[in-house]
């Protein structure tokens, strides 16, 4: 492919390489949205494969199909249900870190937005799990506080 | 903490960073927030956390609540006459990114000899209709109006206004909204009788009429009285939202001692009614309480004479634990009382000079509309229109 002294991003490919070995090509256009992808190209250049030390196989084909959608416009509310009709809590969960990783900001929003959703109607327990914090009250704190806010729990299944 | 799960499958990482979770946690509805809190100490205490308080103010102004759909807002406006002028409401349609429109929108023909004090229902329309009230002495105006056809319906008079010859009704005009089980249009009345003055009621005529509540279909296109002891309300904040009025009252549910402000809710299909009482914090002697629609939030607008303004959301109608501190507003110079809010962030007021201004919550502006109005005579209204006919049926 001739190459440009003046970097022309519309029909150019970057090629990133993920965590875990596997490459994969992206249009210039799109990186520029995943601003961690578009430092390191500042930084090494547009021709060499970026490496992506934090992001794996499984995440960069998704977030790659999303920016693609984007640079043309598309990205609707039906495309965006489409995008994670099929993906458990823990796969949004690692496509949210990636985003975060890649300083993609767009997709951190709506992930963001759709963990939420997903978590709403959840019990302390698995959000606790979700988010891999400790339970740093005593005992008499936390039921102190359940019965305060004994309110916020009803209608909400307690082992779920 | 990362665990690592075979070369080619992706981590699966445990630990989401806190200054991330509040990405989630701030577009949580208050209900799951409040329950969260649970889930460790940094989160019990999140709308104390400035980091965090950012992050939920931000979405709460930038989030559309669907309510706010295809709307605009009207201005319906009193002026403050000099001595010997006359009163006139003034309804005005704002529109542009900063209000820079503002056209003045005529009243329907019955408010043509008489424009002052004209009331807008709930602040609110129902597929493009607009309820009217006007209240001078013993005249009383109630009509359906759809600015943008010009259609008008009248609404009779009601039969329990005038039960004793010696006695004569305060009407308060409760709400205005949807019942969408009978896809019927209702307007909800408080009437309270007092007697005529320097009439004196012979013994054998005397009939002691009790306060009632009573409520208009437009369906049956009548009146019925409402078998129900509801807290009447305590001033001119009514709101309707998806089929529910809501007003604030001090008074007890028989209307006769004063008690705490309360929220009234009362549901248009199934006719019941839920108060929620304010938490203890929001209730000083000294506090003044505007009730307000907030981007599709149920808030109180409460001041004193500092000109601070405190912004309180109810996170779920009926808990009085779940109002939720969200804004303050820092001393505003010059300003009085709100007068309503808008569809993302806006909040209006009325300055002491009389001008009317809003408030922008997301860039802490001020700007004048260009108006100037009475105190406590001006209201927002949010306006979605239509082209159906009254009652779409």
């Amino acid at each position: 492919m001739a190459q440009e002294a003046s970097s022309s991003t519309s029909s150019k490919t970057i090629s990133l390489k993920t965590g875990d070995g596997e490459i994969f090509e992206i249009e210039a256009s799109a990186a520029k949205q995943m601003k961690t992808v578009q430092r390191l190209i500042d930084d090494l250049g547009d021709d060499i494969t970026i490496p992506l030390h934090n992001v794996f196989s499984k995440e960069l084909p998704k977030i790659i199909e999303y920016y693609k959608k984007d640079i043309t416009g598309e990205i609707t509310k039906d495309f965006e249900a489409e995008f994670v009709k099929d993906l458990n809590d823990d796969e949004v969960k690692v496509l949210f870190l990636a985003a975060n990783y890649l300083d993609a900001n767009k997709l951190f929003e709506f992930l963001s937005q759709n963990i939420a959703d997903r978590l709403e109607s959840k019990s302390v327990e698995y959000v606790r799990k979700y988010f891999g914090v400790e339970n740093d009250f005593t005992p008499e704190e936390e039921s102190k506080l359940r019965e305060e806010r004994a309110w916020s729990f009803r209608g909400i299944k307690e082992d779920e | 903490m990362e665990k690592s799960m075979g070369a080619t499958n992706a981590k699966v990482i445990n630990h989401i960073p806190e200054d991330l979770a509040f990405s989630i946690l701030s577009k949580l509805p208050l209900k799951s927030l409040k329950r969260f809190g649970c889930v460790r100490r940094s989160w019990a205490l999140l709308f104390e956390n400035l980091h965090f308080l950012n992050m939920y103010r931000n979405y709460f102004i930038s989030n559309n609540h669907s309510y706010y759909d295809g709307t605009s807002i009207l201005l319906n406006q009193t002026n403050n006459p000099l001595s010997g002028e006359a009163f006139h409401s003034t309804l005005y349609l704002l529109s542009g990114e900063r209000f820079e429109n503002m056209v003045k929108l005529d009243w329907p023909p019955p408010f043509h000899e008489d424009d002052s004090f004209i009331e807008i229902l709930s602040k609110t329309s129902v597929n493009g209709t607009l309820c009217l009230a006007q209240k001078n002495g013993m005249d009383l105006k109630c009509l359906f109006w759809n600015p943008t056809t010009d259609e008008f319906k009248i609404i009779p008079s009601s039969p329990f206004l005038y039960q004793s010859p010696y006695m004569e009704p305060t009407v308060d005009f409760n709400g205005f909204g949807y019942d969408h089980v009978r896809d019927d249009y209702k307007v909800l009345r408080w009437l309270c009788f007092f007697n005529i003055t320097g009439v004196e009621v012979p013994w054998e005529d005397y009939l002691y009429v009790d306060p009632m509540w009573e409520i208009y279909s437009l369906r049956s296109n009548s009146w019925t009285k409402l078998d129900i002891e509801m807290p009447a309300s305590a001033s001119n904040e009514k709101l309707h939202v998806d089929g529910v009025c809501h007003w604030w009252s001090i008074h007890d549910d028989i209307n006769c001692y004063d008690s705490p402000p309360r929220l009234v809710s009362f549901d248009l299909c199934n006719e019941v009614f839920l108060t929620t009482h304010l938490s203890s914090d929001m209730i000083d002697p000294l506090n003044i309480l505007h009730l307000t629609l907030l981007n599709g939030f149920i808030a109180f607008i409460i001041y004193d004479q500092t000109t601070t303004f405190h912004i309180r959301i109810l996170g779920e109608l009926g808990v009085k634990e779940s109002w939720t501190k969200v804004f303050i507003l820092e001393p505003l110079p010059s300003i009085e009382h709100p007068i309503g809010a808008g569809r993302k962030g806006e909040i209006f007021f009325r300055k002491d000079d009389d001008e009317l201004v809003w408030f922008d919550l997301s860039t802490q502006m001020i700007e004048e509309l260009g108006v100037k109005g009475r105190e406590h005579c001006c209201h927002i209204v949010i306006y979605k229109d239509s082209l159906l006919p009254i009652g779409g049926f």
